[in-house]
């Protein structure tokens, strides 16, 4: 029968009771031995406080298994606790020191407690630091790590228990150990080296944790960086008690120093920093990112290391070179202060260098991303194209997979830049137009993070992680923070976008106004003045040839009517030619050239119609020049060239006449200047005096064929 | 025999003088329309031998109109008038099937004549 939730967390807590009261038993045992007088004053602290260290194993196992009761971790933390509080050892102190003989096999048991340190020391050094943080193998290739630790692991504990000789490992030196095989002891000197299996199992084990990080992301990574950071403190403190009491040693034969005997309670103390370490990062309460500490810590270490080689190698070695013995010598002081008063700096920035890499790997630090982005926004980088980079930017140092900036436009939120690009082209939707959503809540992401500038909602960014990984905390902070300062750069992009908006239906407005006015002229004025014309040709033939003398009065008429008739379409043209609305730019620009009082060579080489809007301002563009040469150019000849190159279709004008044009005369160009902003395009005037006039248009268009507006079809209602 | 003919256009000044114009060289003028749709059905009852056809129309295009009067298999033929040029329209009056184009103000018994001569001969 499987067992259920429920029934694992009964169980742990069972076996977690069992554990405390294992714990209280052995707290107990020097109580217990002052009480009852018996020979029991060597009791030693070391073993009270190996004790307390070991009961955070079990604290951190129940609250693992708790919320986790099939992680693995929980249970190994527990058996650690377990192991190391075996009640047969509280036995064997009662049946050996407190009263002495007064339980029977009290050697036994004391030697079979005796190598109790393997499996505890054991489960924590291999199995606890392969199966970090979710209880299971890096991969299934590192099965064989887990058998060999744990084969490692008996074979010491067994080696250990079986070995003839005194406990002293047991506390008992007077003992001898009554379950030694003598033949073993024989071979001691070959047995016992094999003792290195388990620190063989600890290294593997070690490897397969860095393995696991160097593919990690995300809040595994961060677990992975938890335990890491204990277990280096861990490592660190050992490494000081073992050093101190070396140095301590040599020297004389005195009692350790009380200060040796404070680095080496906090060392073994330390131990509990990776059940804690373990605990924390499994059950991600306040799962901080530790990144900064770590960094810091490099650094300092760093500076630390540095600064005592100089002092130590300047100061003792060439002091003792120069023979000033162990007197310090002022000079070298000082020099080697110079020496680290000048290397600090560079120094200081390697050191900064090789902990960001070891933190962020290849990543921007969040520091850099936001002094990157505030760099941009503070400098002249055009607002619309600053939103690429600011995706860009995000990406990298959130380590997303694609991220999105939304403008709030109106009542919606457009998208306006991704990162990736090619990802932007296959979200938008056909036509190429971007997409848009009504709330925040529609926008597809792991993190949406809303821009607000002073309270109105201004956009959002958007970020996607790859697969399988999440946002880690500092990264959701890092978002938060470029988010905050966003703000300002999307009102400006909004403001921007306004102008164009604004600008666009104006010109729009007044293209659209034209043409309605053209209309009116022609449908309304001309019309009539055409079916007067008719009427008065009509009366002419009605009349008869003499016409009752009233013939050349009809005649006049009919000839003022058809000039009056020919001015207004010119008046019309001039306001918005409908060859133009008709035929397109090809016809009328042929249109405009025919009618030019200076020969032009036109070459038109568009095989669609660009938008309205491009073709309206190209053609009048061709109308103005074309006016500014018949009347100040002096030119015998015009070229116009109308090509297009990709998305951007290029006019160009140029005439040999007199050159020498600037803007103020051409005011017409000007105007013109505004309308080809509306359709993204510019306008370059090469003018030197003697040597014509160059007139260079380039506007963008949409890459999809150009279709006109089909004029509405025909309902019959026969 | 004489040739009958529809005349449509939304001023009734033009089809006025429109129709006395083509009465004095002796067309028939059978039958008026003002808009697009009328324009067809009244072809199509009247199967007149000339539609005269305005190219702005209040509910569509004389372009348009021309099209949807030849797919109906009728075998008018077809000019259009317009207070435009004929510049202004280009290509568009031929792929209309219509035979030619007269700008209201030149429009002429004898201008009517010569596209429809113009036309027979071509055939």
């Amino acid at each position: 029968m499987p067992l259920t939730d429920s029934t694992l967390r009964r169980l742990a807590w069972v076996t977690f009771a069992y554990c405390c009261g294992c714990y209280l038993l052995l707290a107990a045992m020097p109580l217990l031995a002052h009480w009852l007088g018996g020979s029991a004053g060597k009791v030693d602290g070391g073993s009270v406080v190996l004790g307390a260290m070991t009961f955070a194993f079990p604290v951190a196992g129940i609250l693992v298994a708790r919320q986790q009761p099939r992680n693995t971790l929980g249970w190994l933390m527990i058996a650690v606790g377990l192991v190391a509080s075996f009640p047969v050892s509280a036995y064997a102190e009662y049946g050996l020191n407190i009263r002495p003989g007064s339980l029977p096999g009290a050697d036994v048991a004391a030697a079979v407690t005796a190598a109790n340190w393997a499996p505890v020391l054991g489960l924590v050094g291999t199995f606890l630091i392969l199966l970090f943080p979710d209880g299971h193998l890096p991969s299934p290739r590192w099965r064989f790590v887990g058998w060999f630790s744990g084969l490692a692991i008996a074979w010491v504990y067994l080696l250990i228990t079986l070995m003839p000789g005194k406990l002293e490992a047991a506390g008992e030196p007077r003992l001898d150990n009554p379950l030694g095989i003598p033949a073993l002891g024989e071979l001691a000197h070959l047995l016992l080296p094999t003792i290195v299996v388990l620190p063989t199992s600890f290294l593997l084990c070690a490897a397969g944790l860095i393995a696991r990080f160097r593919r990690s992301s995300g809040v595994e990574r961060l677990q992975l960086k938890w335990l890491a950071t204990a277990g280096a403190i861990v490592a660190l403190l050992y490494l000081a008690a073992m050093v101190s009491s070396l140095l301590t040693g040599i020297s004389d034969n005195q009692p350790d120093p009380g200060w040796l005997l404070v680095i080496q309670n906090l060392a073994v103390y330390s131990f509990a920093l990776v059940p804690v370490a373990i605990g924390i990062a499994i059950l991600k309460h306040g799962l901080y990112e530790i990144d900064i500490v770590i960094n810091k810590a490099v650094v300092f270490g760093t500076l630390a290391v540095f600064i005592t080689t100089v002092y130590v190698a300047i100061v003792v070695g060439l002091g003792a070179l120069v023979g000033t013995g162990v007197q310090p010598n002022l000079a070298l002081s000082v020099a080697a202060t110079a020496v680290v008063a000048v290397a600090f700096q560079p120094v200081q920035h390697r050191a900064q260098r090789v902990a960001n890499r070891l933190v962020y790997g290849e990543r921007a630090t969040p520091y850099e991303v936001l002094s990157e982005f505030t760099d941009r926004v503070g400098g002249s980088y055009d607002a619309v194209e600053l939103l690429p980079t600011m995706t860009r930017t995000i990406a990298h140092g959130v380590g997303a997979a694609r991220t999105d900036v939304w403008l709030a436009t109106g009542h919606r939120l457009v998208r306006e830049a991704t990162w990736p690009e090619r990802d932007a082209d296959k979200a938008d939707g056909a036509d190429g137009r971007a997409v848009a959503v009504d709330t925040l809540s529609e926008i597809v992401a792991d993190r949406v993070v809303a821009v607000r500038h002073q309270g109105e909602l201004l956009g959002a960014l958007a970020v996607t992680k790859p697969s399988g990984d999440q946002l880690t905390p500092a990264e959701g902070k890092l978002l938060d923070d470029v988010a905050g300062q966003a703000g300002l750069v999307l009102r400006n992009v909004r403001l921007i976008e306004d102008l164009r908006g604004s600008r666009e239906r104006l010109v729009t407005t007044q293209d659209e106004e034209r043409r309605r006015l053209e209309r009116n002229l022609h449908d309304g004025a001309q019309q009539r003045l055409v079916a007067v014309a008719l009427m008065i040709r009509t009366a002419r033939v009605r009349l008869g040839p003499d016409a009752a003398g009233l013939g050349p009065a009809l005649d006049q008429a009919a000839d003022q009517l058809q000039s009056a008739i020919e001015e207004l379409r010119e008046l019309a043209r001039g306001i918005h030619p409908a060859i133009l609305t008709e035929r397109g730019l090809g016809p009328a620009i042929r249109s405009l050239v025919e009618r030019s009082p200076v020969p032009v060579v036109l070459g038109y080489a568009l095989d669609q119609r660009p938008p309205a809007p491009v073709e309206a301002a190209l053609y009048f563009v061709v109308a103005e020049a074309l006016t500014n040469i018949a009347k100040y150019a002096r030119a015998t000849q015009v070229g116009i060239q109308v090509t297009r190159s990709g998305r951007v279709v290029t006019l160009e004008v140029s005439d040999d006449g007199v050159g020498g044009a600037d803007g103020a005369r051409g005011s017409g160009l000007r105007g013109l200047v505004d309308r080809l902003a509306v359709v993204d395009g510019t306008l370059a005037v090469h003018s030197p005096p003697g040597r014509g006039t160059r007139l260079v248009c380039t506007v963008p268009v949409p890459t999809a064929p150009h279709v006109p507006d089909p004029t509405p079809t025909l309902v019959a209602s026969s | 025999m004489t040739m009958t003919a529809l005349v449509v256009d939304d001023h009734a000044g033009f089809r006025t003088s429109a129709r006395f114009l083509l009465e004095m060289e002796g067309f028939e003028v059978v039958g008026e329309a003002e808009d697009g749709a009328s324009a067809v059905s009244a072809a199509e009852r009247l199967e007149p031998d000339l539609v005269l056809l305005d190219v702005q129309l209040p509910d569509s295009r004389g372009f348009e109109v021309a099209r949807e009067i030849l797919s109906r298999g009728l075998h008018s033929r077809i000019i259009l008038v317009s207070s435009r040029e004929e510049s202004d329209y280009g290509d568009s009056i031929r792929a209309s099937g219509a035979i030619g184009f007269v700008p209201k103000g030149e429009l002429s018994g004898d201008r009517v004549r010569a596209l429809l001569t113009k036309d027979a001969t071509c055939r």
